[in-house]
């Protein structure tokens, strides 16, 4: 076995580990049930507010957009409750092991703690998006059956694909608070932090300077735009091209993990 | 310094320089010593004399200061996973996944190794077997008791068969009977041709165990030998205690005793005196003809050696409190 196939086995051992162990979990079973009633209550109420059931006559220009429209209500709803759910799913990922003292018994197995760290993001990520694309599959079924229209297959995929990324930026935002923390209520309250950051302070800011640049930062703004576009409902212009969304999206992404695995590697306990 | 030197030496473990600074405090300060394939190697010091550190360094989970040391011919910093694929570690605290099973928790180690489902189930029944934790595979963790976690802590070290074992105090806490078990277990194993790195606070298991002693205090190693040749440094270098029995004692016979070169001092205690002579002397015969001169019936005569605790404490600056 050489150093990569070596270093590849090590995170596909821990990855499949915190699959599995997740998708198992009481918390895992809990949050997707608070997720499922997000989603599917987000859309049963778009597709009343947009005249799709019920008796409010939808607009032409609504009705006309079909079911693309509530899966963009059901976005907003995701980007309020998704960092939520990732943030509760993994504030603990590296803490709990702190805590109880398994992570010598892993450190001492031929694996890098790099690999350790991105084993354990790759891992929970999946554990995640099962229900989450199980989810929002049948959301958008459902949708669909409602409206009498269909949802191109690009479309559902990157709407899952973006849905993904979006919440594994906040997964990776709270392995980095895990890594560096050492208790359970510091993560817990470090994964707070995060999301009023992102939800309270940083609209209250824009508030006040009314700078674009500053929505920019967001990920969650990002993550609307390109779903937006995804799905054909762009309203722009925008302050940059639309692919400079799809770019802050993925250097999110990008610069939370690799945040998350140098932390956890270079952090002595 | 480079230490690779592939797997065909006779050192199972090499320190060289080893340094670890925390902040400015030293908690491991430029050691060097020396594991031979094949020894139970003794790790002995006082709380916080950089022992774990230590360890925690040679199995890579800390990165040190300075220096470095090689495992098997394996450099700690170049090769980390070669290192580890070669060893089994038992941690001082050894902490597991509570919500797993602990047979599930096993295959999860023993899978960094690329041994198959079907050799792994082997193996580890084996294990279980082995550590007498047969009937307790499918249970979780947290319904296992400390001397079983430590139990499982012991199979998942050996899960690949290793050859250096490092143990971090591996019987705290546990009852006399897990004790003899764990300590049967380890000489087992050194006769199979498995190197032993034994960290301990327990004198005498060091000292039934392990045939070489290292130990450190504040960072530094005060000695590194067998321990015979350890006790006959000791005791050349203190004064030694003899302890005589009788019948019955005069003061008159006392007194000679007393007054011959090299006695330092003399206690009584009902039918038994213990004599402290200079170091460097040996005049038991004459101490005991002097009594049998003196018509004392003697019942007997010992003559303390150094044991570890005499020697620990000895090297490490403490007192005996015997």
């Amino acid at each position: 076995m050489n150093k990569l196939s070596d270093t590849l086995w090590g995170i596909y051992v821990v990855a499949k580990r915190e699959f599995i162990m997740n998708l198992k979990s009481v918390r895992m079973i809990i949050l997707m049930i608070i997720f499922s009633l997000f989603v599917l209550f987000a859309a049963y109420v778009g597709s009343f507010f947009f005249g799709f059931i019920g008796d409010v006559p939808g607009t032409g220009d609504n009705v006309e957009k079909g079911p693309v429209i509530i899966a963009f209500f059901v976005v907003q709803f995701i980007g309020f409750i998704g960092p939520i759910i990732a943030i509760a799913l993994n504030f603990d990922i590296i803490v709990k092991e702190k805590i109880q003292n398994s992570l010598n018994l892993l450190l001492c197995r031929p694996i890098s703690k790099r690999s350790i760290a991105l084993g354990k993001f790759i891992g929970v990520t999946g554990a995640l998006a099962v229900p989450v694309i199980f989810v929002n599959l049948v959301a958008l079924l459902i949708v669909m059956v409602i409206s009498g229209k269909m949802i191109e297959l690009i479309q559902i995929f990157g709407f899952l694909l973006l849905t993904m990324m979006f919440l594994a930026i906040y997964l990776a935002l709270a392995q980095i608070i895990s890594s560096v923390v050492k208790t359970t209520t510091t993560a817990i309250l470090g994964g707070l932090g995060i999301w009023f950051l992102f939800w309270l302070f940083f609209p209250i800011i824009n508030v006040f300077i009314h700078s674009a640049a500053i929505s920019l930062i967001n990920p969650g703004t990002s993550y609307s735009v390109c779903i937006e576009h995804i799905l054909g409902l762009s309203t722009g212009p925008y302050m940059i091209p639309l692919w400079g969304f799809y770019l802050i999206l993925i250097t999110w992404l990008l610069a939370t993990i690799v945040l998350a695995v140098e932390l956890f590697h270079w952090k002595e306990d | 310094m480079r230490l690779d030197q592939g797997h065909e030496t006779s050192e199972a473990i090499t320190v060289h320089d080893l340094t670890k600074k925390y902040h400015g405090f030293t908690a491991v300060d430029h050691i060097f010593f020396t594991v031979h394939k094949g020894d139970i190697f003794g790790f002995l010091g006082p709380n916080g004399a950089g022992k774990t550190t230590t360890i925690r360094m040679l199995t890579t989970l800390l990165k040190p200061s300075a220096g470095t040391a090689a495992l098997l011919g394996n450099d700690i910093l170049r090769s980390p996973l070669e290192v580890k694929k070669h060893i089994g570690f038992m941690p001082d605290v050894a902490g597991f996944y509570s919500e797993m099973k602990a047979e599930d928790i096993l295959s999860f180690y023993a899978e960094f190794y690329h041994i198959s489902l079907e050799d792994r189930k082997r193996k580890i029944q084996n294990l279980f077997d082995t550590l007498q934790l047969n009937g307790f595979e499918k249970k979780k963790v947290k319904t296992y008791s400390r001397g079983m976690k430590q139990k499982l802590a012991f199979a998942s070290s050996l899960l690949n068969d290793p050859e250096i074992l490092i143990l971090d105090e591996p019987t705290v806490g546990l009852d006399p009977p897990t004790i003899h078990f764990f300590r049967t277990l380890m000489r087992q194993l050194n006769k199979q041709g498995v190197t032993i790195f034994l960290s301990s606070h327990i004198l005498s298991e060091v000292e039934a165990l392990c045939n070489r002693v290292c130990i450190i205090n504040k960072g530094k190693i005060v000695a590194v030998d067998r321990i015979d040749a350890l006790s006959a440094r000791v005791s050349q270098s203190r004064n030694r205690m003899v302890t005589i029995t009788f019948e019955q004692m005069t003061d008159e016979a006392l007194n000679a005793v007393r007054a011959l070169p090299g006695v330092i001092s003399i206690t009584q205690k009902e039918n038994t005196i213990v004599i402290e002579l200079q170091q460097g002397t040996s005049i038991i015969p004459e101490i005991n003809r002097t009594l049998v001169h003196h018509n004392i019936n003697v019942t007997g005569i010992a003559s303390k050696e150094a044991d570890l605790e005499d020697i620990f404490l000895s090297l490490i600056g403490g007192t005996s409190h015997e």
